[in-house]
């Protein structure tokens, strides 16, 4: 034992402001201003050895200037720590005031479960506080996850807060048990293989965890992809048109995301990782779903893996989940949006003008390639519902139907004709330039707007609340040249009533039930398709017009619940 | 009959900086909402979680108790991050390098929204809010800034159901206050404020010189900028509490409240004091208050500290802050008060409408282009320094003084009605019932 401090009697809590320094008059007056706890004030000192370190009171400082204490010296001090926190009989609530403090703390309470450690006073106060109120250690440490639908039920809005059932490591089980298994209407974890500050994060939501019931037969739950808010407009849709049912959407995205679309559930995929986060997840919106879509082949819970780093993109953690939440009696389909079940060298079967293998894509072909083969992988042998976005996924998922593109209602605001004005407005807004052949586009919208011809609008990470808005005020959209897909902004486009320039190959075309009125483009011909464009408004403009009545038919949601809805009854 | 005048309108309310809160910045809104109900409306509040204050950056639930028990308050847990001040949720990558984790965060928090730390409650508060208007259809969407992410809660609502909304910036989004030069992220704001204001029913500003620089960056969008301006809070400042008569044998209090930071000129402020308080007998015994709090969450910093120390003997006292509810108290403890803050043109600063509502003589150091200047100049107690100098201050504070003895006579009197009567056309109130009545005219009518 290198220090002479005593701990804290049992259910005591203690309080301990620690740094590497000589503390002045003002923090032994706070320290002892405070109430509800024993206060101590300890110095990490070194001895002359260079190598002891010991915790030290103010009143047995030696005298002098202390020897500094550096980031050397913080495995030997987060040991000190540690021996003395552990004789702790109860909570302990640590501020560590300087970096060596910091260091040597966060290293000594992996192994400890009593202690909090602030960053500095003023929290670390607060803690207390919250401790005062009834908060344990674990509860200040691991609080409740982000819920929506209790957020909004606990203002008094909308149907009341209930409770399901959350069992941790109840009973026997075999290391090859999920360390998530959803029931009817519980929840089942087992700790084994989980860290340390995983197995709390989970022990703390044991027993009853509260959550939102819906009022509806069937309830509906698609995620995690969201691509292109796809996800959050197909589980609005299902809530406005399909009668019996509702439908949320649960997105999972990497904190660096350019866009932010709408969902009702949004998680970071580090939020998401943590094993309590996705067992929050599981009681907000699994547990109660009698039917699930799962996006892109990609995980909603992980199942297996109660790691902190369960990989949000993980096609066997996916199919893991698919398979143990068809076990569980809840309807599960598949749906895919694009690139990920897009095989390139398909694609490039298919069109002359394919994006994949050439000179300049070659490493992003090869990326394409391996991960659409782990979704074929991870896909067979499913023999569910399967869906896709657009038409020409189907040559790559021919068992799959095809589940229209939903846009919002402010895509279809009345606007006025395009192509009326003196100089056409034409924009290309490329989500991923390369599979949109924005390096053909781009040369020649550049210079037809140089010579005056139009007005070109190159519009890159647009905000998706303002696209509805920016797309009223042009009159051409060149939505893809080279992939041979039908996108999200092309559906918006028609909404408003814009003119969509795009490559859509025949048999794509074909696979519409009315024919979709979108001008074909290829690299080859932008330039000419652009010019009689110019020079024939009127016709043009009666074309776009048309893509408001397809949208409506196609896009305005009311096909997508019939679709997804009669899938899922299949 | 519409539908408004039959039971009101549902108003969302979004500010993450609501009660409990305690930085400045909650009072506006809770005076917004208070003025809502008063006319009818049935308020839903959109803000941060009750961790968030309890936790990371400290409030004062008395503040809850100003909520009007009507309102119905949504709570959005906000993702701490870089502010989590546990160092067991701390990543082995933050304990490590916290300023290169740090850095990163930073980085990647502000790829979607242009607003560091905040950027990451606009996912979360988008959803509550779209769920709240399925739950209870929203009439109206009322945000405020900073932070600037509820913005986009507003403009969320506005575009995928079509609510009209209503922005009020405190602050500016767009600029510097206190330099006019531009945000850091203006590149990135500008296409966000100029698709917000095209959209807004109005936007607020504080005061009418930030009005006027927006309305010449946004000409198009000038017709719905409006000065709003704040004003002093009569649930916080009972102006008729102040006794008329001082306790025989107790000393003069000259009050300073606000912030103690690095921008405050504590230590001309108390030479100024030390001067003065050789000038006069009557302030022998007085003491010169300082009430606010003391550098970032509370921490003291070595420099007040030590002037504190220093000037002790002078009857300097350093209060820390004082709980919004008691500061009415604060108010009638005093006998003069001292108005020094730093500002500029575009800045008002909050404190000074609760300065001219209490009648009392205020001593003055200010920049000359300062904006409080606009409300203090006519004030009949106002003592402004003749000029920024601790003779100059020492001077005001006599004046002051002067005014403040001549009290009892007769001229002495007016003088104290026609300031408290100055001080009660300020109130937020007398500011925010005209601009809400004037938005809900539009939406009815």
């Amino acid at each position: 034992m290198t220090s002479a401090v005593l701990a804290s009697d049992a259910g005591e809590v203690w309080l301990v402001y620690l740094s590497c320094r000589r503390p002045e008059q003002a923090t032994v007056a706070k320290v002892g201003l405070v109430e509800g706890a024993r206060g101590s004030i300890l110095t990490l000192v070194v001895d002359q050895d260079d190598s002891t370190i010991r915790l030290l009171e103010p009143q047995d400082l030696p005298p002098g200037e202390l020897t500094e204490v550096g980031t050397g010296h913080v495995k030997q001090a987060a040991v000190t720590v540690g021996e003395l926190l552990a004789q702790a009989a109860g909570p302990v609530v640590l501020a560590a005031v300087d970096r060596v403090a910091q260091l040597a703390s966060w290293e000594a309470v992996k192994e400890l479960d009593h202690v909090v450690v602030a960053s500095a006073w003023d929290p670390a106060v607060r803690v207390l506080a919250m401790m005062a109120a009834g908060a344990d250690v674990q509860e200040v440490l691991h609080p409740p996850g982000f819920s929506v639908a209790l957020n909004v039920a606990d203002a008094g809005i909308g149907p009341a807060g209930s409770q399901t059932l959350v069992t941790v490591d109840h009973g026997p089980a075999s290391p090859d048990t999920p360390w998530l298994t959803v029931g009817d209407q519980a929840l089942e974890v087992r700790t084994h293989g989980m860290s340390r500050w995983g197995v709390r994060a989970v022990a703390v939501r044991a027993g009853r965890s509260r959550r939102v019931i819906e009022d509806a037969p069937r309830q509906l739950l698609l995620g995690p992809a969201n691509y292109a808010g796809q996800g959050g407009e197909w589980a609005r849709a299902v809530r406005e048109h399909a009668p019996g049912w509702t439908a949320r959407n649960m997105h999972v995205v990497t904190p660096s995301a350019v866009l932010v679309f709408g969902a009702d559930l949004p998680l970071t995929s580090v939020e998401w990782a943590e094993p309590g986060t996705r067992l929050d997840l599981a009681v907000e919106l699994v547990v109660g779903a009698t039917d699930i879509v799962v996006e892109a082949m990609r995980p909603l819970l992980a199942v297996r893996d109660g790691s902190d780093a369960a990989n949000t993109t993980d096609q066997q953690r996916a199919r893991e989940d698919v398979d143990a939440l068809r076990a569980s009696g809840r309807n599960v389909a598949l749906l895919f949006h694009g690139s990920e079940v897009r095989r390139p060298r398909e694609n490039a079967r298919l069109t002359p003008w394919s994006p994949f293998y050439r000179q300049e894509t070659r490493a992003l072909t090869a990326a394409l390639e391996r991960k659409t083969e782990m979704v074929h992988e991870a896909l067979a042998g499913f023999d569910g519902p399967v869906l896709v976005s657009t038409p020409d996924l189907l040559d790559h998922v021919p068992a799959a139907a095809w589940l229209p593109i939903v846009v919002g209602p402010a895509s279809f605001l009345p606007t006025p004709p395009a192509l009326t004005g003196r100089r056409p407005i034409v924009a290309h807004a490329p989500s991923s330039g390369w599979l949109k052949g924005s390096e053909w586009v781009d040369p020649v919208l550049q210079r037809m707007d140089r010579e005056g011809l139009l007005t070109y609008r190159r519009l890159q990470n647009l905000p998706p609340s303002m696209v509805p808005s920016l797309l009223r005020e042009v009159d051409v959209v060149v939505d893809q040249v080279v992939l041979g897909n039908p996108g999200v902004l092309a559906a918006q486009a028609m909404a408003a009533g814009r003119l969509v320039l795009a490559h859509l190959p025949e048999r794509v075309r074909r696979r519409f039930p009315d024919p979709p009125p979108v001008v074909e483009a290829t690299p080859a011909t932008i330039e000419s398709v652009l010019l009689s464009v110019i020079e024939n408004p009127e016709h043009y403009s009666q074309i776009a017009a048309r893509g408001v009545g397809f949208a409506r038919k196609y896009h305005d949601g009311r096909m997508s619940a019939r679709i997804l809805t009669e899938a899922l009854d299949s | 009959m519409t539908r408004a005048e039959e039971r009101g309108l549902h108003v969302l309310y979004v500010a993450w900086g609501f009660a409990p809160h305690q930085g400045p910045g909650v009072y506006r809104p809770l005076a917004t909402v208070a003025e809502l109900v008063r006319q009818g409306h049935r308020v839903t509040v959109l803000t941060a979680d009750l961790a968030t204050f309890d936790l990371v950056v400290g409030g004062d639930r008395s503040l809850l108790d100003d909520v009007p028990e009507s309102v119905r308050v949504v709570r959005v847990a906000m993702a701490p991050r870089q502010r989590d001040p546990l160092v067991n949720r701390w990543s082995a990558a933050r304990i490590a390098d916290p300023k290169v984790w740090g850095a990163a965060v930073n980085k990647e928090q502000v790829q979607a929204f242009p607003e560091y730390v905040y950027a990451t409650w606009q996912p979360r508060a988008e959803a509550a809010a779209t769920r709240i208007h399925e739950l209870d259809p929203v009439d109206l969407v009322i945000a405020t800034g900073n932070p600037y992410v509820d913005f986009s809660v507003a403009l969320r609502l506005h575009v995928d159901h079509g609510i009209p909304y209503v922005l009020d910036d405190r602050d500016s989004w767009l600029l510097d206050v206190y330099t006019g030069e531009p945000s850091p992220f203006a590149e990135r704001i500008l296409p966000w404020l100029e698709f917000a204001l095209s959209q807004a029913v109005s936007m607020w500003f504080v005061n009418e010189p930030i009005a006027a620089w927006h309305r010449q960056c946004f000409p198009q969008h000038a017709d719905r900028i409006r000065v709003v301006e704040n004003g002093w809070d009569p649930r916080f400042l009972d102006v008729g509490s102040r006794p008329s008569r001082r306790d025989p044998g107790r000393g003069l209090v000259y009050t300073f409240v606000g912030t103690v930071n690095k921008d405050l000129p504590l230590r001309l402020l108390a030479e100024a004091w030390r001067l003065a308080r050789t000038r006069s007998p009557l302030l022998a015994g007085a003491e010169l208050r300082v009430v606010g709090q003391s550098g970032h969450r509370d921490r003291l910093t070595p420099d007040p500290v030590a002037i504190a120390a220093e000037f002790a003997a002078d009857g300097l006292v350093l209060t820390g802050r004082v709980p919004k509810h008691r500061i009415g108290q604060v108010y009638a403890d005093s006998d003069v008060l001292v108005f020094l803050k730093e500002g500029s043109a575009m800045v008002t600063s909050g404190k000074v409408y609760e300065y001219v509502a209490t009648g009392l003589p205020i001593v003055s150091v200010l920049e000359p282009e300062h904006d409080a200047r606009r409300v203090l100049s006519g004030y009949p107690r106002w003592h402004d320094a003749v000029e920024h100098s601790v003779e100059g201050l020492a001077q005001a504070m006599l004046v002051a003084l002067d005014d403040h003895e001549s009290a009892d006579q007769e001229d002495g009197a007016e003088r104290y009605a026609a300031a408290v009567a100055y001080g009660a056309a300020r109130s937020r109130e007398a500011a925010l019932r005209p601009a809400l009545q004037d938005v809900f005219a539009g939406l009815v009518s």
